[in-house]
Formats: C-alpha cells, structure tokens, sequence
C-alpha cells in the first residue's frame, strides 16, 4: 500500500512477522512507538484506578476533568501555535453556565454539558477576534487579561448573589446516579475519550491540516491559500468549549462552581501540564494533566509512609505541603520550558530515536557479518 | 606579508539548508578585493559566516579563520569587532530609532573622533539630530560606514553597499573604500552587483555562484568580460 | 471635599508604586523583549529583606531599603546571567513564560521561610501626618512617593546621560547590529535585570510600608503592572510612570464609584481596550512589531 507519511518509515525490527505487515509499518513510524507507550501507560492506569477504591478513583476523576481541561488549552496551541493564560476563566465560564442554569432549575445533565460547550465556543470566538492580530506576547498578555477579567466578574457576580457559589444538581443521569466513585469515574474517563477521539479525527480532517500549517508558518499559510482567520477562530472556538465544559464538570464534582477556584493559579497549573507533558502532543496534555493532578495525593500519601518506614521525618512536608508541591510544580515548570518544551513526550521521543539508531547498528552490523 | 584575513572551507547553512560552500579568501592589508554575484549566490551568507550568526538566528557557520594572524575559534560578531572585524550589513544597517550623533557616540566616545570621521561625511554633519530611519538610503549608507570607522576597524566587510543607491552615490562611495584601503591599509572584503563600479576600484575579484567560487584573481589578470557574461548576465550596471 | 482630594492622594501615591514597578518591567523588555513575571517574586524578597532588617537587625529604615534594593538587584542579574541568559537570546516568549515558574518557586520558597499570613511592617517612617488639601498625607506616603520620584529621576538620568543608557537604547532598537558593533547585549541585559530588581524591592518596600503584605497579594501586586505598562507603552520608561498614575486613577476612581471589587475588572479591561485598540500605549514608539 502507498505510504503516506512524510518520513519514510524505519525498517521493520527483526522479528518473525511478515515484513509487509501493515500493522508493523504503522508502528514503526516515527514517533508513533512513543504515542503507543505512553497510551498503553495510560490506559493501564485508568483501569486499574477503577478499581482501586474510592481515594484513588476520588484522584481519577480529577485527573480526567484536568485532562479535558489540558486537552482543551492544547487544541489552541495545536490549533493556532499560541498559548493563552485564560484557561481558569473558561473553566470559570463553564462552571458558572452550570450553576446559573442549576439555580433556573434545569437539572439535566446533558443541557448543562452542551450549554457550557456552547458558552465556551461563543467566548472563545469573541476572545479569537482580537486574538487573530496578536500573537506571542500580545496574545499571553489579553489572555491574561481575559483571565482576571472573568475572575473578577464571576467572582463579583456570585457575591452578590449567592455568596458559597452555585450549587449544582447532582449528577443522575436517567435513573443512574453518577455524581461519585466509580460511576463518575467512567463518565469522566468516557468524556475524556470521546474529547481526545473527537480531536484525532478532526486533525485528520481538513481542519487539523490547516492547522497544522498554521503552526508551522503562519505566513506561509496564508500564502499558499489557507484561510487563516476562519480556522485560527475555530481553534479558539473549539478551545473554549472543551475547555468551558471541563469547567462544567468540575463544577459537577466539587458539587458547586465558585469563582475562586478558577483564578490566575488554575490558569498557571494547566499551562504546566501542558509544558511537562509536552506542548506539541494531545497526549502530552493528558499525560501532564495526571502527572500534575496525582502526584500531590502520592506524594502526600505513598512517600510520607515510605520515608516513615525508612526511619526519615517527614513532618516537614506534611506541614507546608502546599507551599512545597508548589515550588515543586514550578521548579519543575521552568526547567521544562527553559530545556525541554517537548516535556516528556520529546523526551520519550529522545530515548525512542536513540534506541532505533542502535538497533538500525546492530541490524547493519549483522548484514555485514552475513 | 602577514595576510589582514584568510579564510578557508566556509560553509554556511540556514536550519541545515546549505547556502554557502568551502569558501575561501584571502585579504591583505591595503587591498580590495570585491565579491561579485547574482542575487542569492551566497555573498551575504559568506559574508555573515565570517563574523558569525547570533544564537537568535538561523544561520550556522563554520570555517578556518585567520584574523591578523590570529586563529579564531568559533567566531562571533562580538568577539570579532573587538578584534578589530567590522561587517556593514546589507539591511539593518543603522539604528532607525536613534538620532545620527546618539549613535556616533554610542560607537565612539571620543569627540575629537567623531569629529574626524564626520569630515569625511559633511552631508551627515547637516543630519546629526536626525533619526536614522528618516535618512534616505546613501545617508544610511554614510552613517552606517562612519559607525564601522568609528570602531577602527583592521579588516572591512562591507556587505551590498550600492543596494539602492544612485550611481552617482556608489561611484563616490567605492572611490571611498578605494582610498580607506589605499590611505588607510585597511583590508577590505566588500560584496556587491554594481560591477562596473567593483571593478574600478579593486584589486582582487572573487565571483560566486550557487554557494560556491567560481572563478578569482586580480583584476588586472583576469578575464573579466568572459567571466561575467558567463556568470552574472547582462548585468554590467 | 476631603474625600475626594484624599482619593486622590491615595491613587497617586498607589499610581506612582505601579509605576515604579512598571519601570523595571519596561527596562527588561527594552533590554531583552522578555516580560518578566518574576518581578513580583523579586518584589517579595526585597520586602521580606526589609522587614528582616528592621525588626530582627534594627536597622534604620532607609539603609535597609537600600540594602533590599541592592541585595535584590544583584541577585536579579545572577538569575538572568545564571538562567535565562541563553535563552533569553534566542526565545524571549519561552523565557517569559518561563519566568512565571520562577516567580512560583520564589513565592512558594518564601511563604515556607515566612508563612502566609500577613505582615505588617512596623511604623518606621514616623507618624508624622499632615493634611494637604483635605487630605491626610502620612509619613510613609510621603517615603513612598520620594522613593519613587527619586529612582526613577536617577534612572532617565541614566537612560538619558551615560554611554550605558545609549547602549541599552540601541539594544532596544537594534539588538543585532549592537552586537556586530561591538556593544554586548548580553551585558546590557544584565544590567537591565539589576535595575529591575532594585525597582521591584523599592516597590515592595514603598507598598510594604503602606500596607501589610502576604506572598500572595504581593504576587498580584506584580500583575497590577500589566495594565500600566500597556496603558503607557511597553517600551517607553516615562509611559510606565503615566501608566502607572493613570492606573491608579483609573481603580481609585473604580474603587470610589463602584466599589472595591471592581478595581480587578476596571484595571483589566482598560488592558483589554488598549490591546485592541492601541497597543504601543500612550506613550510608546508608534512601530511596535506583532510579536
């Protein structure tokens, strides 16, 4: 079969497979081994978070509502090769579409769900306009902006209001109850997938192709036909409503949406997924997104009782675990950025071409030998 | 004779796409000597290989360089200029936001320094509270050769300096370099496509093509008609 | 009458400390085109540093705001020359999103140190307090204000007369041909980060002595800048100065029509409608690039 991909594909490892096995081609594509690993990675622990008690489950599902959220702020990355620092807000916007129409009485799980996806899009469209002329800083600084704004709104609005935050209705769909443990889990895990399918196959569509050459020349885009302001919008529309209904759900599992979850440090925790699990990859948005999300709870929870048992106080942690885990997170941020923007999907990348080269020496050495 | 600059095997590559390849000169003090080719034949590139590219650039360079003498690692614009290697660019050239006497005295502190180049230049003398980038193109050109003086260079890259400019304009400004390498002894490396002007006042002529040499040698010996029509055309200026 | 003429009082003095801040944020950019959000952080240290020094070393006031101010710059310059010097060179957008990281590590380092919770730094500058129409002008606005007035005085002195202002000029202009000849951008940087960090810790001092401070509130301090550098131009280091006034009009004019909590929406939104709408500022160079 005609092989598409623009880098011809490494010679099949030895094995005892027929070397025009279309499976092997596909896997031995660059990069996709990587993909394939850390998806295996991924699958592996979401089932066994299933079915691993309620604490860990409690920890899935938060890692699934920041996956949606990361994979969300990814699609404008992917989308329209920009970082935008407004993540929190739409989450905001998602939230508080939730908990308006909770207290309108509306209870059904799926109006609120489309409602924020709707919200999320409109916004995004609006804050893609202005977003069509800027670019790098311009774009971090009226994101920025957007950010404080919604937060100051959202925040002065549910003062006024309803001074707790909005309750949402819990999460019963049909006569299911999903609103916790291992039901919610699923749901959240369900969304999460058709999100990260529904953005497979629409990079597969002529859309992921524009945007791929939006990333890569803007200029050159433009040049060769592509029309740059229709799909730069819909990265930004398609952002804002993952992002907006990631919000919603969250929303959903701490029972309320309030605004001061939602500030400048959610925007900043979702950017640091994005970086440390790679900014170029949608897995890397969901890898990033369980990293950061778990690893407060393991930390907190396996080490302290590893360091117990080796005889080590961990008091100290314990005592100013936030502070800690978050100059963990931050030092952990820069580095990324300052050495490796790909995260760890560029590094698993790395170790993937280093072992092929070693193989493809090991394979020539043979060759000579035969 | 200690040679100002000798260069051997340049290679210079834009994100891995080569643009120039195993160039070499040699540029003794007191000479001339002129870089001819069509456009994108690699005169810039060789040129900015020479001094070296800056790590926000794309461009990487590699080669043999010897600066009076003195082998120099890996190059770069920086080091170079305090060694007395001055490159004036093609674009880029001058500060546009900056007024003519406020660069002058960046390059130079000296007043009585300044003063001297300025004599060379009476027209920039008339512009000294001017921005640079109100300046029309040989006013550019002026200020940014009295930048380079001002840095009393040994060795001089002069990169497109008749790009834009009246022929009246580059008649006066080669006669310029002409009398900076013959008063002054200094070596002069100068890339251009005003060859009827090149020609009058070098002493040595490298013409490139496509990355590459393609014929050199002094004026007076070379074939230059049968060289020029083969390579740049009709494009005797 | 009294009360608007204290408003008034109370938003220049306000004003003038984003402005201070603002200077520093404008001296990066100019230097370097990074936007550095580690300005908060530096703000933090140096207040902490002034608060050590007058209650644990009883130090007099002042000569511990200078020490701040120079702890603080040179430990700006180490982070630029340690961490982002490289790359700062060849990626001004990463580097500044990069700064946040390190803005986080230092928040969170000092709130372990210090805790959360707030601190107030004593009455050092006195309590003497006057009325200046209508207005109760207390010693420590008056500190404040004289640190900003005189920084700034001394840093256009700079900027305007000696051959490293010209030089920070032309990296501005040029970073490029600066470099070919002969002047070191990389130096000119440095330098630009000491200042900012003396800008940062005198801001932080001049607001400390107002106000009590947590890590937190001081972090957000360091966001209110955005709005009065874009209101007065990312490049220009007068317009930082008008920004920053103008801002701190702007919210107490916020503050006194509307209430305290819209201060956030007022400062931002103004940010949002200059983006769009004139982005090099009031006071910037009319050529600002789409970065």
């Amino acid at each position: 079969m005609t092989n598409l991909s623009k880098t011809a594909p490494a010679p099949a490892p030895t094995s005892s497979r027929p070397s025009g096995s279309r499976l092997l081609r596909m896997l031995a594509r660059k990069g996709t081994p990587t993909n394939v690993f850390v998806a295996v990675i991924l699958i592996a622990a979401g089932i066994w978070a299933s079915s691993a008690g309620p604490f860990v489950s409690l920890i899935g599902q938060s890692c699934a509502i920041f996956a949606i959220a990361a994979l969300g702020q990814s699609i404008l990355v992917g989308g329209a090769g920009q970082i935008a620092f407004s993540g929190g807000a739409f989450m905001a916007l998602g939230a508080f579409t939730g908990g308006l129409l909770a207290r309108a009485g509306v209870t059904n799980f799926f109006v609120i769900i489309i409602a924020s996806l709707v919200v999320g899009a409109v916004v995004g469209l609006i804050a893609g306009l202005p977003g069509l002329r800027f670019r790098g800083l311009y774009l971090l600084l009226s994101s920025i902006a957007l950010q404080f704004i919604v937060n100051s709104l959202t925040q002065n609005y549910q003062n006024a209001v309803d001074q707790p935050g909005f309750v949402l209705p819990p999460l019963i769909i049909g006569s299911v109850d999903f609103s916790s443990g291992t039901p919610l889990y699923l749901l959240l895990v369900v969304v999460l997938l058709l999100v990260y399918a529904g953005i497979a196959a629409v990079e597969r569509t002529g859309v992921g192709l524009a945007w791929k050459a939006l990333r890569e020349s803007e200029v050159a885009a433009a040049m060769t036909g592509v029309d740059v302001v229709r799909w730069k919008l819909y990265a930004f529309a398609a952002s804002g409503a993952v992002t907006g209904m990631a919000g919603a759900l969250f929303a959903y599992w701490v029972g309320r949406a309030d605004a001061a979850s939602y500030g400048l440090d959610l925007t900043i925790s979702i950017v640091t997924m994005l970086y440390i699990g790679g900014i170029r990859s949608r897995l890397g948005a969901i890898l990033g997104a369980v990293i950061i999300t778990a690893l407060p709870y393991f930390l907190q929870s396996q080490v302290s009782s590893w360091l117990n048992n080796a005889g080590i106080n961990f008091s100290f942690y314990l005592n100013n675990q936030s502070e800690i885990d978050a100059a963990l997170f931050s030092l952990l941020f820069l580095l990324v950025v300052l050495f490796e923007p790909g995260g760890i999907m560029s590094l698993l990348g790395k170790l993937e071409s280093w072992l092929r080269g070693l193989g493809r020496a090991r394979s020539t050495r043979k060759r000579d030998d035969a | 004779m200690t040679l100002a600059l000798k260069v051997r095997g340049l290679d210079v590559a834009y994100r891995g796409v080569p643009a120039v390849a195993g160039y070499s000169v040699d540029v003794a003090p007191g000479t001339l000597t002129m870089v001819l080719g069509r456009n994108g034949a690699g005169k810039t590139s060789a040129l900015r290989g020479i001094v070296g590219f800056l790590p926000s650039e794309t461009g990487r360079s590699s080669a043999d360089i010897e600066l009076l003498g003195e082998k120099i690692g890996r190059s770069s614009p920086l080091s170079l200029s305090r060694k007395g290697l001055i490159l004036i660019a093609e674009r880029n050239k001058v500060f546009t936001g900056m007024t003519v006497s406020d660069q002058l005295r960046l390059v130079a502190e000296d007043k009585a320094e300044r003063a001297r180049v300025l004599d060379y230049f009476p027209r920039l003398q008339e512009r000294l509270d001017v921005r640079a980038g109100l300046l029309s193109g040989g006013e550019r050109q002026m200020l940014a050769t009295a930048l380079a003086l001002l840095l009393k260079p040994q060795v001089l890259l002069v990169d497109e300096l008749s790009l834009g400019l009246a022929p009246g304009i580059i008649a006066e400004l080669m006669q310029y370099l002409r009398r900076l390498a013959d008063d002054d002894g200094m070596a002069i490396l100068a890339a251009d496509q005003a060859v009827t002007e090149s020609l009058k006042v070098a002493d040595f002529v490298q013409v490139m093509d496509d990355g590459h040499v393609v014929a050199e040698g002094g004026v007076a010996d070379l074939d230059v008609d049968a060289v020029l029509d083969m390579y740049v055309g009709d494009e005797k200026a | 009458m009294s009360v608007i003429s204290q408003a008034v009082w109370g938003a220049l003095v306000t004003g003038s400390l984003y402005g201070l801040v603002g200077v520093g944020f404008v001296l990066l950019y100019r230097a370097s085109k990074v936007l550095s959000f580690t300005q908060g952080g530096f703000m933090l240290i140096g207040i902490y540093l002034f608060y050590g020094l007058i209650t644990a070393g009883h130090v007099p006031f002042l000569l511990a705001a200078l020490i701040s101010a120079v702890v603080v710059a040179i430990v700006s310059a180490l982070v630029y020359v340690a961490v982002f010097s490289r790359v700062a060179a060849r990626e001004p957008f990463t580097t500044s999103v990069a700064t946040l990281g390190l803005a986080g590590v230092i928040t969170a380092v000092i709130a372990i140190i210090f805790g959360t919770s707030p601190v107030t730094v004593p009455n050092v500058a006195g309590s003497a307090a006057f009325s200046l129409a209508g207005a109760t002008v207390t010693a420590a606005d008056l500190v404040s204000v004289a640190i900003m007035v005189v920084v700034v005085a001394a840093i256009i002195v700079i900027l305007r007369t000696t051959p490293l202002g010209l030089r920070m000029k032309a990296v501005a202009d040029n970073p490029s041909l600066s470099v070919h000849l002969g002047v070191s951008a990389s130096r000119v940087a440095t330098a630009a980060w000491a200042m900012a960090g003396l800008t940062a810790a005198l801001g932080g001092v001049a607001f400390a002595l107002r106000e009590s401070v947590d890590p937190t509130g001081v972090a957000t301090l360091g966001f209110y800048a955005f709005p009065a550098i874009i209101l007065g131009g990312l490049d220009s280091v007068p317009g930082a100065i008008g920004g920053g006034l103008i801002l701190g009009v702007l919210q107490g004019a916020a503050s006194f029509l509307f209430g305290a909590d819209w201060i956030d929406l007022v400062s931002f939104g103004v940010m949002l409608v200059f983006l769009l709408v004139r982005p090099t500022g009031l006071f910037g160079r009319a050529e600002v690039q789409r970065l």
